[in-house]
């Protein structure tokens, strides 16, 4: 899926939390979003989602716009918040299929796909204990294992790294993002974990104040701070926030 | 719910925990409860203003009204006594640390029993103490020591009658719900001694005659009548009261011996204090509970995996309706529909039961109407509540499909349920009104056969009457689809400022206010089918007007907090 997002807008209040953002996301990239508390990376992906309307500017997809109603463009796309929502009275597999259900991905190849991603993230003995029951990070272990069934062309993912999952959970994440990356999604993850950032990113976007200051590869980044060693995030966001 | 029995470990490590920091959250926790029931019981509104009220108006009552008043006061009081005794057994701030020390459930049911005691026993002495010193005052004349006794007999029956009722109350679902039974009664007669002329004096010649036998069907008339037979203001037969309320007495050891074999509170507990840390409490305290909260056993990986083979997790938990209006529905609805009103509920709202339960008003509305009719032709208003009551179940007014929103769990956030997953308004309200118009359409000939016996035995015209019973059926047809944009625009906060055709907005507030005149207006037999028919068109032009508005402008489904 092609996104676009040109000069956009959004305030709250006094606050801009968006200044005249303009992106470019192509299909087939992984792009970590990163910057200070209040930057506006989660409103950045809120946009993205549909979940936020611009004040100005404009958000499309593959050339059509964001509608409501539009049904077969929200499929496409799967937002996790960094507290995704649950049916926490149900149990985590009657969760997950009414998800499945209300998404349309509970094909015949559904159940095979769910057994799958439930042992690989362990979750397969707690198939049928109630949401609320969960750890944090099983809690949204179940979340990621639904968009994973789901396989949406748009990934957003606020804050993933901060989930609670275990590392062998996170792990798992990376590396299906990647093999998702390869089949043509494209994932944008906000995160404040710089060092991970670096290595788990095709593209990084940098947000200060509302703008959008960095937009390009960690290897052009280095080259043009110039710096060749790990870190070079940590001294872009540094000097932002000093300036 | 099974036994949960917390890890030895964990009970070890919370008894060290407590014998190193006596309990002062508890201590504090109990002290609050204790001063917060006072003020729930003589600072409820309610009760302030029965209790104010009351007073003048017993005082210009003749014996039979009296007596009534003083036995529906009374039952308030008891049962509202009750409700919080009850509440005590259960929420007492020292079931927490109870909850995990190996104490039999027993031993708690007494300490917290000897408690209860005591309050039962001070809000008797206190009661039994003003409503002596009131007999004085409204027995002048008579003997002054069977007034005193009558006082203390008082006293000693408000607190037997009030411990047995507590009692009696743990077996039964509607013993807990007394305020519930006596709150319509009272509210009844006070507002029909407050309203029209007419009224008043139906309800005050009704009283004055069988004032003394309608007290005699409250618990609190056993404690009435025999002091009004000591007290000279009516018969010694009334003293034959005793008899029920000894039955009563006879009670108290039975109920108390099956109270304490069913006491359990430990579940209870440790469920409450896995849902909401308790306030001020040690919060690594409050995890240890969370990770004590042992799950049901899992079925195992075989079980398990045949029911996912099998789809079973994929089925709808609507799809095996138990009742004929369900299934009737579910039938209507198309596949996906079907998805989005188990999205909405999860679960079916037992329409079938309500319809049956509001035939049964309905049932008694009619005779009661007939009655009515033949003794007391102008209580048309019972004749209306009666129906109105039942048409609260039988109708789509309750028990809906309705939009809640969607809590982001831990976040404070809620979304629109048709922002959090894809969804959208137009399926919401597509679901919504089919299950509407099944119900009402199903209820159209029951209640325009009830409204049309029940009005028309009262004098209002029988005709008139099933005309008033169709409209009432029939209007939530017609303001379905509107009802469905009030409750998007309730969830989904700052809606208006999203919306750039403002003539267009208006245009639904409009259609709202005017389905609001409308449901008044059903009360008038033609006049509501014009408002049928009127709305109709209406509301579904509301509906598709908020639909393109959402689809074109967009709105802000999340609104954070804003800094001052």
């Amino acid at each position: 899926m092609n996104v676009e997002l040109s000069a956009v807008d959004k305030t709250y209040g006094r606050i801009r939390a968006l200044d005249g953002v303009s992106l470019s996301l192509t299909p087939g990239q992984i792009i970590a979003v990163l910057g200070s508390n209040g930057a506006g990376k989660t409103t950045l992906l809120r946009c993205l989602a549909g979940l936020i309307r611009p004040d100005q500017g404009e958000v499309t997809y593959d050339g059509r716009p964001f509608s409501v109603g539009d049904l077969e463009l929200r499929r496409r796309m799967m937002f996790l918040p960094d507290f995704p929502p649950h049916f926490t009275s149900e149990t985590v597999l009657r969760s997950l299929g009414l998800v499945l259900r209300i998404y349309g991905a509970d094909g015949p190849d559904a159940p095979e796909r769910i057994v799958h991603w439930l042992r690989a993230f362990d979750l397969l003995h707690l198939a049928e204990a109630p949401v609320e029951s969960l750890s944090r990070g099983q809690s949204y272990k179940v979340a990621l294992l639904t968009l994973l069934v789901i396989d949406p062309e748009l990934w957003l993912l606020d804050e993933p790294l901060a989930s609670g999952m275990d590392p062998r959970g996170l792990s798992l994440f990376k590396s299906e993002a990647r093999a998702a990356a390869a089949r043509g999604r494209t994932i944008l993850y906000t995160t404040q974990v710089l060092e991970a950032a670096e290595r788990f990113a095709d593209r990084v976007c940098i947000l200060h104040q509302g703008e959008v200051r960095v937009f390009e590869t960690v290897a052009d980044l280095r080259n043009r701070v110039g710096e060749t060693d790990d870190g070079v995030l940590a001294s872009v966001l540094n000097s932002l926030h000093e300036s | 719910m099974p036994v949960l029995r917390p890890d030895p470990q964990l009970l070890r490590e919370v008894r060290q925990r407590i014998a190193r920091n006596p309990p002062p959250i508890a201590l504090t926790r109990s002290l609050r409860a204790h001063l917060n029931r006072l003020p729930a019981l003589f600072g409820n509104p309610f009760v302030l203003i029965v209790a104010m009220a009351a007073p003048p108006l017993i005082s210009a009552m003749d014996p039979g009204q009296r007596h009534f008043a003083w036995s529906v006061l009374l039952f308030l009081g008891i049962a509202h006594v009750a409700g919080i005794l009850n509440g005590h057994l259960r929420e007492h701030a020292h079931l927490v640390p109870f909850a995990f020390l190996p104490v039999p459930p027993e031993s708690v049911l007494r300490t917290l029993a000897v408690g209860a005691i005591r309050r039962i026993a001070t809000l008797s002495i206190a009661g039994g103490i003003g409503f002596g010193i009131a007999s004085f005052r409204l027995t002048e004349g008579s003997n002054p020591f069977l007034s005193v006794v009558a006082g203390l007999g008082m006293a000693v029956g408000f607190a037997l009658v009030a411990t047995a009722y507590c009692l009696a109350a743990q077996r039964s679902s509607w013993l807990t719900t007394p305020l519930t039974l006596s709150l319509p009664i009272t509210v009844l007669l006070m507002i029909s001694l407050k309203s029209s002329t007419w009224m008043k004096a139906q309800v005050t010649q009704l009283l004055s005659t069988h004032g003394d036998l309608l007290s005699a069907l409250l618990p609190a008339g056993w404690v009435v009548l025999p002091w009004a037979a000591l007290s000279g203001h009516g018969p010694w037969q009334y003293l034959a009261t005793l008899i029920p309320l000894g039955f009563l007495a006879a009670s108290i050891p039975l109920n108390l011996r099956w109270t304490r074999d069913t006491y359990a509170f430990r579940e209870h507990i440790l469920l409450n204090l896995l849902l909401e840390t308790p306030e001020g409490a040690d919060e690594e305290l409050a995890e240890s509970v969370a990770i004590a909260q042992q799950r049901p056993p899992s079925r195992g990986e075989t079980a398990i995996l045949d029911d996912i083979a099998d789809r079973h997790f994929l089925t709808s938990n609507l799809s095996s309706p138990d009742g004929r209006i369900e299934s009737m529905v579910w039938r209507w609805w198309t596949p996906r529909e079907r998805i989005v009103a188990e999205y909405l509920r999860l679960h079916w709202p037992n329409w079938s039961d309500r319809f049956r339960l509001g035939a049964i008003v309905f049932a008694g509305t009619i005779p009661i109407s007939v009655l009515l009719g033949l003794f007391l032709p102008n209580w048309i208003a019972v004749s209306f509540i009666g129906f109105a009551v039942g048409a609260l179940y039988v109708l789509p007014v309750s028990a809906s499909f309705t939009l809640r929103p969607a809590v982001l769990a831990d976040s404070h956030l809620q979304l629109c349920p048709i922002h959090a997953l894809p969804v959208s308004l137009a399926e919401v309200a597509s679901a919504q009104w089919k299950a509407t118009t099944v119900r009402s359409l199903i209820a159209l000939p029951l209640c325009a056969a009830t409204a049309g016996l029940a009005i028309g035995f009262q004098g209002g015209g029988y005709f008139h009457g099933a005309i008033i019973g169709t409209q009432a059926a029939l209007i939530w047809i017609a303001i379905r689809p509107g009802v469905t944009v009030y409750r998007f625009q309730a969830i989904q906060r700052g809606w208006m400022k999203g919306f750039l055709s403002k003539l267009a907005l208006a245009f639904v507030v409009l259609v709202l206010i005017l389905d609001l005149v409308g449901l008044c207006i059903c009360a008038l037999p033609f006049a509501g089918l014009a408002a049928v028919a009127v709305l109709l068109p209406l509301n579904y032009l509301a509906l598709r007007f908020t639909c393109h508005l959402l689809d074109r402008h967009g709105v802000d489904a999340i609104n954070p907090i804003q800094p001052g």
